[in-house]
This record gives C-alpha cells, sequence and structure tokens, in this order.
C-alpha cells in the first residue's frame, strides 16, 4: 500500500533576493500551469542578481514546463550564473537529458582527498570566486576599442562598482573610466598586457552612480581551451590612498620645519602647497603661513576674510567659481600665526576623492610647526 | 484493471488533477510511487493533452492497472521519438523525460491513437 505523496505538494515558490545573490526555492509539484510564473520570477532574479541559485532540495515533479521556464528565462538574459542546488535524482536526470548547461551544486562535498580530487572542486573554485570579497572581472583579450568585452564579473565587482551583472556584461571595463584616470598609467597597461606581463596598478576608477574611487588591480593573461582572457582583481583602495598621501604630506611638513626659524615659514608655505597637491592629486594651490599682523596678500591667496573666517571655525570652505570648478579653502590659527591654503581648479570628482579633514589637519600641523 | 478515466477535453492546466486522480487510484495497488514516477506519469499526461488539443481535444482515455498504468491519446505519429530534442527547442522533451525517468515504458500505436503503458514496480 502506497501513501500518495502528492496531497501536501503544491508548488511554493521562496525568493530571498539581493543585489549579489538570489535565491529561489521550488518546494512542490511543478506544473504546466505554473511555467509563465516561474519564469518571470527567474528572469527577475537572473536580471537584477550577480547570482542566482535555484534551490531544488524540496522540488517534487520536475519536468518539461520547469525546464521550459528557465530555457524561457534564460533566453533574454545574459547572465551566465545561474546556479542548481541539491536536486533530486530524477531531477538530474531531467537536467543531463536538457542539455541546459547550468552547473548544479550538491552540497555533499565533504570527501576525503585532494581538493582537485573532488567531483565537487570545480565548483568549490566557483564559489570561491562569487563569494570572495574582492573583485574580479575577466574579459575578452582584445585591447582595441570597443574591446575588451566584460565576460564574467564576481559579486564583489558589483559591489564595488555598482553594476549589475547583467548591466555589464558585454561591455567593455572603459566604462568605469572617467576625467580622473591615470591615462599614462592605461598605456602602461596596455604595453604590459600586450607583452604578456601581468599588470599591477592604481588609478581613479568610477562607480555607476559617477563616484570616484581609487581602484588598485593587478590583471593577468589567462589561456583557455576558447581562447585568450584577461582575469582582473580589482580593490576599493580609497581610504589607504589616502592614509597613505597624508602620511607622506606630514612628512613633507615635518621636514620643512627642521630649518631655522627665518626661513622656516616660507618653507613650511611651500611644503603646504606640495602636501595639498599630493593629497588631492589636481589643483593649483596657495598657501602662507603669516603672523596676524603681517598680513600680505597673494594672487591665488587673495579672498575675503569672511571665508577664512567660516573656514577656520567651521571646517573647510568649498567655492563653487566657476561652472564645475570648485575652490577648497582652509584656515587655522595658533598662536599668533594664521595658516591659509586655497586650492583652485578642483572639480566635484577630485572632491569625492578626497578626505577634507585631511586638509584640516595638515593646516593645523603647519601653524603649530611654524610657531615652533 | 482497478480504473478507468475518459479525460474529456483534456488541457494541460488539468495535468495536475488527473495525475492525482490517477495516484490515488494506484493507493489501492502495492506499486510504490516516487518523485521520478510522478514526474514521468506527469510528462505523459501533458504529451497527451497537447497531442489531443491539437487534434482538437479528443478525449484521453487513461487506466491504471495492478502492473501497470495506460495513457491513451490521438498521435499523428505512429511511434513517439523519444530522442531529445536540442537544447534550445522548448517543447518535444516530454516523452524523452518518460522514457529517461521511467524506462519501463513501451509504446503502441493504432488506428490513428497510441498507448503508453508504464510498468510498475
Amino acid at each position: 500500500m502506497t501513501t500518495p505523496r502528492h496531497d501536501a505538494h503544491s508548488l511554493s515558490i521562496a525568493v530571498d533576493g539581493a543585489p549579489a545573490r538570489t535565491r529561489i526555492r521550488l518546494t512542490g509539484d511543478f506544473e504546466p500551469s505554473h511555467r509563465l510564473l516561474f519564469t518571470e520570477i527567474l528572469r527577475g532574479a537572473l536580471k537584477t542578481s550577480a547570482i542566482t541559485e535555484l534551490d531544488l532540495s524540496r522540488a517534487g515533479v520536475f519536468g518539461s514546463a520547469a525546464v521550459a521556464a528557465i530555457v524561457d528565462a534564460r533566453r533574454d538574459v545574459e547572465q551566465p550564473t545561474l546556479v542548481i542546488r541539491n536536486p533530486a535524482p530524477h531531477i538530474v536526470t531531467v537536467l543531463e537529458i536538457s542539455n541546459l548547461d547550468i552547473p548544479v551544486d550538491t552540497e555533499d562535498a565533504d570527501e576525503p582527498g585532494l581538493p582537485s580530487s573532488r567531483p565537487g572542486y570545480d565548483q568549490l573554485i566557483a564559489r570561491s570566486v562569487t563569494s570572495g570579497r574582492e573583485a574580479m572581472c575577466i574579459t575578452t583579450d582584445e585591447l582595441d576599442s570597443p574591446g575588451p568585452e566584460i565576460v564574467y564579473v564576481n559579486p564583489a565587482f558589483c559591489a564595488l562598482t555598482g553594476y549589475s551583472a547583467n548591466e555589464i556584461i558585454g561591455q567593455s571595463p572603459r566604462v568605469l573610466q572617467g576625467a580622473l584616470t591615470d591615462r599614462v598609467m592605461l598605456d602602461r597597461l596596455r604595453a604590459q598586457l600586450e607583452q604578456r606581463e601581468t599588470f599591477h596598478g592604481e588609478t581613479v576608477n568610477y562607480r555607476k552612480d559617477g563616484a570616484p574611487f581609487f581602484m588598485n588591480w593587478k590583471i593577468t593573461a589567462v589561456d583557455a581551451d576558447d581562447g585568450r582572457y584577461f582575469v582582473a582583481h580589482q580593490i576599493d583602495a580609497t581610504t589607504s590612498v589616502r592614509a597613505t598621501r597624508n602620511v607622506a604630506a606630514t612628512a613633507l611638513l615635518r621636514d620643512a620645519a627642521d630649518h631655522g626659524e627665518h626661513e622656516r615659514n616660507q618653507r613650511l608655505a611651500d611644503a603646504l602647497v606640495a602636501a595639498h597637491h599630493m593629497l588631492l592629486g589636481a589643483g593649483s594651490v596657495g598657501s602662507e603661513i603669516t603672523a596676524a599682523d603681517t598680513r600680505r596678500s597673494g594672487d591665488t591667496i587673495d579672498r575675503s576674510p569672511a571665508v577664512y573666517e567660516r573656514a577656520r571655525d567651521s571646517g573647510p570652505e568649498i567655492i563653487e567659481s566657476d561652472l564645475h570648478a570648485f575652490e577648497l579653502i582652509v584656515s587655522a590659527d595658533i598662536d599668533s600665526r594664521e595658516v591659509r591654503v586655497v586650492v583652485t581648479g578642483l572639480t566635484s570628482d577630485h572632491l569625492k576623492l578626497t578626505a577634507l579633514d585631511d586638509h584640516v589637519g595638515l593646516v593645523r600641523l603647519a601653524a603649530s610647526l611654524a610657531v615652533g | 484493471m482497478i480504473e478507468h478515466f475518459e479525460w474529456e477535453t483534456p488541457h494541460i492546466d488539468e495535468v495536475r488533477t488527473v495525475r492525482h486522480q490517477i495516484l490515488d487510484a494506484m493507493s489501492a495497488s502495492p506499486a510504490q510511487t516516487d518523485c521520478t514516477f510522478e514526474t514521468a506519469l506527469s510528462e505523459l499526461l501533458t504529451n497527451a493533452a497537447e497531442a489531443s488539443t491539437e487534434a482538437e481535444r479528443e478525449t484521453v482515455l487513461i487506466e491504471v492497472h495492478d502492473t501497470h498504468v495506460t495513457v491513451t491519446n490521438h498521435s499523428s505519429t505512429e511511434v513517439p521519438d523519444v530522442a531529445v530534442p536540442p537544447a534550445d527547442a522548448i517543447r518535444g522533451r516530454g516523452l524523452a523525460f518518460v522514457a529517461a525517468l521511467w524506462p519501463q515504458t513501451s509504446w503502441l500505436a493504432s488506428d490513428g491513437q497510441i498507448t503508453a503503458r508504464m510498468e510498475l514496480r
């Protein structure tokens, strides 16, 4: 006597969505009438997530209607990262016959032996890439525009750049570049890749929303069965770049202060200019360190006293001096010395990349060194 | 014979209902069912419904026996082609699934109708 299994099984579709990964769990029997609804749900997940996992551990009947839904959902979506998890044996058979070329992941890979001897080794590697914190991007090897073409990005790349896999795959990494991207570095990148050398560099890239960030990346050419690809590993280096530049700028000021009193202020002023150049990577900088009663004016430093007062009392002052051009004004008083810095010729991208507190700190340090 | 059904004006939206009727009838037999059998049966019924719809909704005949289940429907082909269709083909996989999932299935064509016989275990 058999106990009908079907009584408790109508299909339920649970979706746990996120930009990096969406999990869809099917519970129960997949009937032909479920095809359209499931197609839309799966297509939506494939379009919006870097990775879509289809958990079939609780699926019952799963036949041609389900396969057709998967085929339909993938038809117009350039998203290769659909993974099927834990299918029952009958579903494995269906998938094998269908030849859909979808990775199947079973959670029984705890077998002894070296990693490469495990049946799930490729899946293990794939999972490491997809779950890693380091952004990864694979492109074709055409260096001339409009190439190279992005063929794969991992979820960390999507988190870093703001693009979904669906948006970025098929495009060129050039979409990440902008006004502050170092063209000399890009030339070096090209030259090294042409020589089949590994490239390692750092420059400004842009997220989907236009926000600039310092990107540290390494690119290696990898030969596969169907051709040559470039594999790039990228990290957001904005914090470390700022910290490194701040340390170097501070060192400049301290070196400048190590002189006799009669030349200290001029050296500090020069060092302050250099330090701000270092922090910003651009702009024309003017600075002066003076006793309050011996103020002098200069071409770049001549601004309204009220501006310096606001900068001194409330923090850095940013003024739009021209269309899309900005000035950064910082000021600090220590004892009877006043330090003023005006940075001109900045864009909003420079300001976004700059930690303004670093500039205040440098000005105050210069003021304190001038007193000494 | 345990039970005989006539599935009139078949449609694929009714596959679930008809499958449950068959499984309920089988509950009186010693045969065991599982997801593999149910998926194969579902594919067989889906194929029968589609074939009958194309033939202007001819009735599908279903018989549940102690040892086997038969599904008889109109067919414009003599023997079902259970070869696997191309990967990008949406339709035509059903009978290939039946053959792979439930190898104890045989087909007999006669007078414009085809009967699939699924042996039970």
